[in-house]
């Protein structure tokens, strides 16, 4: 039971790092962690356009991702750690969908984007958020965005193997 | 990250997942019975 635990907490632990990737490059100078407790600089990106760009980035959708590639890894894992019968299987995978669903439920997920606008508002200024929203919402910046949970998941699979 | 832990911890308390846990691996975690 306590091997299961850990997957648990591992696998919900290393949302946070694979969330990371979603983030877009830039070619900004890199800024210290102690920069998100300073002010905003005076050309800072508003939380409106933020929150729009998160929008077009589909954050919401890749942070799904993650969490759907942590589930199906799990279930992969699980059975190699413990042999279960079936009716374990089904509690632990309906346990398990609920433990998901609620520790990402959309109010976390605000939570979350709210606390990356003042990181983003660090690395990246108005006229830089207007030209990621503008790619982002071209038809080849859209295209990235939703190739881009697949390729999270696809890497996190291998990563697993 | 402690924001995470700490959601994590609320929400495994919130679907009282250790004892749920528990519970479906009771059978397993029974200690072996003495041979008579």
């Amino acid at each position: 039971m306590r091997k299961i635990s850990f997957l648990f907490l591992a696998a919900a632990l290393t949302f946070p790092a694979l969330a990371q990737q979603t983030t877009p490059k830039t070619t900004a100078a890199p800024q210290t962690s102690s920069t998100a407790a300073k002010p905003a600089p005076a050309d800072a990106a508003s939380k409106d356009q933020l929150m729009k760009l998160f929008d077009v980035l589909g954050i919401n959708k890749q942070i799904q991702s993650v969490v759907d590639s942590m589930a199906k890894t799990m279930q992969q894992m699980m059975p190699a750690t413990q042999q279960m019968s079936e009716k374990q299987k089904e509690e632990i995978s309906k346990l398990q969908g609920e433990l998901f669903s609620k520790m990402m439920s959309p109010e976390f997920i605000h939570t979350y984007l709210e606390l990356m606008v003042p990181v983003y508002q660090h690395h990246f200024t108005r006229t830089d958020v207007d030209q990621m929203i503008t790619f982002y919402s071209s038809p080849v910046g859209q295209k990235f965005v939703n190739e881009q949970p697949l390729i999270t998941q696809e890497t996190f699979l291998r990563s697993c193997r | 990250m402690p924001l995470m832990q700490q959601h994590l911890q609320d929400v495994m308390k919130e679907t009282n997942f250790d004892q749920r846990m528990r519970e479906i691996f009771a059978e397993e975690e029974k200690p072996p019975s003495k041979p008579k």
